[in-house]
């Protein structure tokens, strides 16, 4: 069976140029679809088998050389939850779903008004109302098909939800309060899970690696954690589309460096994003 | 002696201060602390989140030295 599945997938792989002139051995999501369906098996296993034959899916052809087809395939075989699917977690997920992780968990209570129009990438004029990880889920198939995404219309909010993150090679805070966060972190802590954290104000943003034992958010938000309201910069300042998507830019790089195990954020220290400065400062806990 | 200021997100306006040069920079006596500093500035305490000096994190009651780089945060939470 898995030896004619091969014989299927290169049967029907095409070698084009890359960027670089190279030959490269492809395949198009359609054939993949195809023989998923016509094998019963699921899309994902049919992608990363064509990956692991050395055959890249055009989808992610131009991903390389920068993210190579050995990398491809550790992405592939990935689960990543995002907490949160509002500005930072829309882009984030979005990312995500076009770098090819193959497995996403989505979690969000909310559902899509209209003051998110201004910045969360998931939402448009024909979603309000719609719960945003279901939208979340429904747009990465669109995306991707190759991937597996599951929604929580859920608060993380407990210790007692630690089986949510079963699995997961890392958990991507894209909430927006401190409680939330603390909780958050110390889940992911105590499930061994490294943790991107972050936030935006106005035209700035903070990322942040957590890796288990670390205490970068207790010092970022221990003091007050209920603070999420007048005198938080967020509320000060408003936020625009820029920085959510500038700041889920810098979350999901974090991501993929723990996942491709290249070097990571120094521990206990964060990035301050500045657009209006133009500037990238690294700060020290 | 001369330090520079760094404040970020909505603290940002308090840089408009007389003291404070176009480019950050603000000429003190010494000795002086983080928190002094703040004073000088009309920036109220409770509204700085977090202090760094030369990039590591700091306290008000800390001790500035000439050169000295020093970064202050609001609260941050938006996602």
């Amino acid at each position: 069976m898995m030896t004619g599945l091969v014989t299927d997938i290169k049967a029907r792989a095409r070698v084009i140029k890359n960027t670089l002139g190279e030959d490269v051995m492809t395949v198009s999501d359609k054939v993949i679809i195809d023989i998923a369906e016509k094998n019963g098996l699921k899309i994902r296993d049919v992608g990363l088998q064509c990956l692991e034959q050395g055959i890249v899916p055009l989808r992610y052809l131009r991903n390389g050389p920068a993210i190579g087809i050995a990398d491809q395939i550790i992405l592939a075989r990935s689960q990543v939850a995002v907490v949160g699917a509002g500005g930072l977690g829309g882009h984030v997920i979005l990312n995500l779903a076009r770098l090819g992780i193959g497995k996403l968990l989505v979690f969000d209570p909310d559902t899509f008004d209209e003051t998110n129009l201004n910045r969360q990438a998931l939402c448009n004029s024909y979603n309000l109302g719609v719960f945003k990880a279901e939208e979340a889920a429904l747009q990465c198939a669109q995306i991707n098909p190759l991937l597996e995404v599951s929604a929580h219309v859920t608060r993380v909010s407990h210790p007692g939800q630690n089986h949510f993150f079963t699995g997961t090679h890392v958990v991507v805070d894209a909430l927006d309060n401190g409680k939330d966060r603390l909780t958050l972190s110390a889940m992911a802590g105590d499930m061994g899970i490294p943790l991107v954290h972050g936030t935006v104000a106005g035209f700035e943003g903070r990322v942040m690696t957590v890796h288990p034992g670390e205490t970068g958010m207790e010092s970022l938000y221990h003091h007050d954690p209920e603070e999420n309201c007048a005198g938080s910069a967020e509320s000060l300042l408003g936020t625009s589309a820029l920085a959510p998507a500038l700041t889920a830019a810098f979350q999901v790089m974090a991501v993929l460096k723990i996942l491709l195990k290249r070097e990571s954020m120094p521990s206990n220290s964060f990035l301050h994003l500045d657009l209006d400065k133009a500037a990238v400062h690294k700060f020290f806990l | 002696m001369r330090i520079e200021v760094k404040l970020f997100a909505s603290l940002a306006p308090y840089a408009a201060h007389p003291l404070v040069s176009s480019d950050g920079f603000l000429n003190v006596p010494s000795p002086v602390t983080v928190g002094e500093i703040a004073d000088s500035l009309n920036i109220p305490h409770h509204e700085i989140k977090l202090i760094f000096i030369n990039g590591v994190h700091g306290s008000l009651d800390m001790v500035v030295k000439d050169g000295d780089r020093l970064g202050f945060f609001p609260p941050i939470g938006g996602g």
